[in-house]
């Protein structure tokens, strides 16, 4: 009987603040919302990058292995925000691999398609091309916009932005799907330049442990009405993997789907 | 007679249906606390995975080595050198040690492939549970 009265306060309580945490919008900064379209319109304006449908671009590329520096020609593929898609012709052949929303894989030099885990394709599109991110998440309302504050990068003032999908406890439970999709943009505070996007990846066979993963841009250029990074550099829990360096990009050279698989 | 008989009747029934009542009510408040603890903590039960658990897992099958195990079940070698103990105020003293643990290397699969140790901590802005 004692416990009677605290528990069936409990419950209730517990029930109703997932009720209403599952009707809860989602978190919108309106500071953060600001600061991406200032980012839209440093990058061309919200309007000439959503019109570009897929986009080409050939450089080279360097891998990072075991303290070994892998050169060799890069063609990177992306459509939209969801399929990207990298070959690397290196010493030994060719590299490639692609990345959906929810489905990738990957093919070393002479071996089989291997497939990335799930888990690490979700925020692989458009890899190379930020802005065509963040164009995404400002029209889309089921996603919360934090604004987190001003960090020092590289000797650079940079505003973060939070973003994840936001879904309910009914479809997430436990918040992992909400976590997998989160992202940090690092935005230059003067010139709105995206300088890093950071999210997480995880070991193949654990979702739920997190690895800082990075993508740096710089070497910022103006292509048809579009400024984009013409440097992109990866690295996974501190590590570096791999820099990109295009030397050109052509847009809506209508890609197919049977580009984006291996 | 019988209306005393009746009342006596009725006055044993209220009186087991009362305590019947009570004792349900027990139960229910016992099963509602039960629930609404399990409710909460379920969110922050992780399940264990044996393959990569380090140090001294519970029911390990270990084979001893100098200054430690190797895990049967997993292969992890795990070392534990003394340095010192040191009597502390309380009950329990300080224990000074240098612990390695031989299978904390895992494959990340994204981009390319990297080894990456899992007992780094990591830094996410924003998220709950990050260090």
């Amino acid at each position: 009987m004692r416990l009677m009265r605290p528990a069936l306060l409990l419950l209730p309580t517990f029930l109703i603040s997932i009720a209403v945490a599952a009707q809860q919008p989602p978190r919108r900064d309106p500071e953060a919302v600001a600061i991406l379209t200032q980012c839209l319109n440093a990058a061309g304006g919200a309007q000439a990058l959503t019109a570009v449908r897929d986009f080409s671009a050939p450089g080279t590329i360097i891998y990072f292995w075991a303290g070994k520096e892998v050169q060799g020609r890069a063609m990177i593929r992306g459509r939209g925000t969801n399929d990207f898609r990298v070959d690397a012709n290196l010493p030994e052949g060719t590299r490639s691999w692609v990345g959906s929303f929810g489905h990738g894989s990957t093919r070393d030099p002479g071996g089989p398609v291997k497939a990335i885990p799930a888990h690490n394709t979700l925020n692989l599109g458009a890899l190379s091309f930020p802005q065509l991110k963040v164009a995404a998440v400002v029209n889309n309302s089921s996603l919360s916009i934090q604004y987190v504050g001003l960090v020092d990068l590289n000797g650079r003032r940079t505003y973060v932005i939070h973003v994840k999908q936001a879904l309910s406890p009914s479809v997430d439970p436990d918040g992992i799907l909400s976590h997998l999709t989160a992202m940090d943009f690092l935005i230059d505070s003067t010139t709105y330049e995206i300088l890093l996007v950071r999210d997480t990846v995880h070991p193949d066979d654990n979702a739920t442990q997190d690895l800082v993963h990075e993508v740096e841009f710089s070497d910022y250029r103006l292509t048809n009405s579009c400024v984009v990074p013409f440097s992109i550099t990866e690295r996974v829990n501190g590590q570096r993997t791999w820099t990109i360096q295009l030397s050109a990009i052509r847009f809506n050279a209508g890609l197919t789907d049977s580009d984006f698989q291996l | 007679m019988r209306p005393q008989v009746y009342t006596k009747l009725r006055s044993t029934s209220c009186r087991d249906g009362e305590q019947r009542h009570a004792r349900f009510r027990g139960h229910l408040c016992r099963g509602l606390f039960l629930m609404t603890i399990i409710c909460i903590m379920f969110k922050t039960a992780e399940a264990q995975n044996y393959l990569t658990q380090t140090g001294s897992p519970s029911f390990t099958t270990s084979q001893p080595v100098e200054l430690g195990f190797v895990n049967v079940a997993n292969g992890n070698l795990h070392l534990e050198i003394p340095l010192g103990y040191f009597p502390q105020r309380g009950s329990r003293g300080f224990a000074a040690k240098l612990i390695y643990d031989s299978r904390i290397w895992q494959v990340v699969t994204t981009t390319s492939s990297t080894w990456q140790p899992n007992n780094v901590l990591t830094v996410i802005h924003g998220e709950a549970g990050d260090w």
